[in-house]
């Protein structure tokens, strides 16, 4: 990076800090620490909301993803929207009503106390593991990129939003998430802008899209169905696993995870959470589709330019100390493959510009071919790096970045960098503040209240507040140091992805049953969960089913356990009885 | 699509529009999705 760029990202990010530090002057007690005294507008909900789901890895990955997959991956959100007229249906009212802090106060008031315990403890867990890795996957990629120290990348990642998010709580939280989606969206539009800048001067906007489309890369929609017609259910990301997967994931995220409810919690009205909630749910979907689309016309982009063999340079680093004579090789034939599609694409684009259908057609074929050769090398330098487990390297998560600092002009690169950052801090902030509050609300206050009894109110008060802020802290130092932890154990990241997936259905069939199936008392949901959970994990264990699936399937397993057990408690109690 | 709190919803005037507009758009941008599918293959 140059000076200039240094300037830009210092900046940046001082600017964040200062503005939080500036918005948490106000605050000093628990209500306005967790729920910003439940004062907040529509639009800081919704922004909040959004800057919460949005992490860093969302902005490296998800152009990197269209490169790589084509834009298909936006049928993961599909479910979202629907998920978010559920939520303002059923759950918004209720957590309102009660007048919560977390959403697992709510599971005592409907159960019994281990319903909330447990549910609280997993969500503790899932959260805490999974918020370190926000941290750590983008300040991977970062240190690789720019040759930066990782440690100490870690520790800027997680760390300096400590400094607003210990001090201002959810209004800080709030209010620097707002300033830092302006960032974001005007790094991101600047950076689509410079992609289409970028190319020859006689190709535009719609020369790049029907090149990025013949290649496959613009597949929006797809079915998840093979040529014979039969349904694929390994197929991650299809129209059915995204409106269905997707909605059960979206409906426990936003519905039970508390970094989520603590947000929508802030409204200063049930109206002002309900539309914040339905506004993402209008917005998501298009503002996905942007962002993958950057990816689409990077890819394009390429197509006129030579890319790299892979987008890690640590990993070419690696492959020449493995076999500098093979690399050379895979090297000379994908440069010539980058040659000859400079030629053909260039011959496609003159074809269509004289509209000419024959020679569109043969230089379509052509550049598929070419493309499908690049890919062969591509994975054989793969394969030169698998390891003993049989994993290989990939870039998916490298692809933008690198584009950025190969090819954006000076200051621009600064501010992407800081894009990142500051994306990375709006996810983890919100983070650090829900499992603060899950941990004073739901075990400091619940389990220890003997030691507030002899305090007066607001001595308690000051009390509770401190100490919320003290678990801010904390959590923010385990986050950091899981990070640290998880440059060693490269197989962590795999792990929290499996937890999150194993336990987030679950959660959400807990809450499914607490709403709409008053019958069913606490031991029915508590045993339907453990039986959910186990069928979950034999799914997970013994089938090749796409993830999306194990959050229906841990839903409805908690659903259609909690009846018969119910009816099964019922007939053991009279029996016992009588 | 039940409404079960009286809070007066803005703009549209009742929850239930509300809903039915999130569900409406979401149904369009999947039709565009299509067409743009489908043009750019």
């Amino acid at each position: 990076m140059r000076l200039t760029d240094w300037i830009v990202l210092a900046i940046t990010l001082i600017v964040i800090i200062l503005y939080g530090l500036y918005k948490s002057r106000v605050t000093r007690n628990l209500d306005g620490y967790f729920l910003s005294n439940r004062s907040m507008p529509w639009y800081l909900v919704m922004l909040s909301i959004m800057g919460t789901q949005a992490s860093a890895i969302t902005f490296m990955s998800a152009p990197g993803q269209a490169f790589s997959d084509g834009m298909r991956f936006v049928q993961y959100y599909f479910g979202l929207p629907l998920a978010m007229i559920l939520i303002a249906i059923s759950f918004v009212p209720v957590f309102h009503k009660l007048r919560v802090y977390t959403a697992y106060e709510y599971l005592e008031q409907r159960f019994d106390l281990k319903t909330r315990t447990f549910t609280s403890f997993l969500f503790l867990l899932q959260r805490g593991l999974s918020t370190g890795i926000s941290i750590y996957a983008p300040a991977i990629i970062l240190s690789s990129l720019l040759g930066w120290n990782i440690y100490l990348t870690n520790i800027i990642m997680g760390g300096l939003l400590i400094i607003y998010t210990v001090s201002g709580g959810s209004r800080a939280v709030a209010y620097t998430q707002q300033l830092q989606f302006l960032i974001i969206f005007a790094g991101m539009f600047l950076a689509g802008y410079m992609v289409v800048k970028l190319l020859p001067a006689d190709v535009g906007l719609a020369d790049a899209l029907h090149v990025s489309g013949k290649l496959g890369k613009l597949n929006v929609i797809t079915t998840g169905t093979d040529e014979a017609g039969n349904f694929n259910w390994k197929d991650r990301y299809n129209i059915w696993s995204g409106i269905i997967g997707g909605f059960f994931l979206a409906l426990s995220y936003f519905g039970t995870d508390q970094s989520q409810v603590g947000r929508y919690l802030t409204a200063r009205s049930l109206s002002e959470s309900r539309i914040g909630l339905l506004m993402n749910g209008l917005v998501k979907v298009p503002m996905q589709f942007l962002i993958l689309l950057v990816g689409a016309l990077v890819f394009t982009f390429y197509q006129y330019h030579t890319p790299p063999l892979f987008f890690d340079k640590v990993q070419i680093e690696k492959a020449a100390r493995v076999d500098s004579e093979k690399l050379l090789v895979l090297q000379q034939q994908h440069d010539s493959l980058a040659g000859q599609k400079q030629i053909a694409v260039r011959s496609f684009t003159a074809a269509m510009q004289n509209n000419d259908t024959a020679a569109m057609s043969m230089n379509t074929n052509w550049l598929r071919q070419l493309n499908d050769s690049s890919e062969q090398v591509r994975s054989a330098f793969k394969t030169m790096l698998k390891d003993p487990q049989g994993n290989i390297p990939n870039d998916t998560n490298y692809v933008f970045l690198r584009f950025v600092i190969d090819y954006l002009p000076e200051g621009l690169v600064g501010l992407l960098i800081a894009v990142i950052f500051i994306a990375a801090w709006g996810s983890i902030a919100a983070a650090l503040n829900s499992l603060s509050s899950s941990t004073i609300i739901d075990f400091d206050r619940r389990f220890g209240a003997s030691t507030y009894n002899s305090l007066s109110e607001e001595a308690k008060s000051e009390k509770e507040f401190k100490r919320s802020r003290m678990y801010t802290f904390l959590w923010g130092i385990f986050c950091i140091a899981v990070a640290q932890f998880a440059n060693r154990m490269g197989s962590l990241i795999e792990a929290v992805n499996v937890l999150g997936s194993l336990f987030y259905g679950v959660i959400l069939g807990i809450f499914l049953v607490a709403f709409y199936l008053k019958r069913v008392g606490g031991d029915a949901v508590f045993t339907a969960a453990v039986l959910g959970e186990i069928l979950v994990i034999a799914m997970f264990k013994w089938s090749e089913i796409g993830f999306l699936w194990l959050n229906l399937i841990g839903a409805a397993g908690v659903v259609l356990f909690a009846v018969p057990a119910e009816e099964i408690i019922r007939l053991t109690r009279s029996s016992r009885r009588s | 699509m039940k409404n079960e709190n009286p809070e007066k919803a803005p703009l549209f005037g009742s929850w239930n529009a509300w809903y039915w507009a999130v569900l409406i758009a979401l149904v369009l941008e999947i039709i565009a999705f299509s067409l743009f599918t489908k043009h750019f293959s």
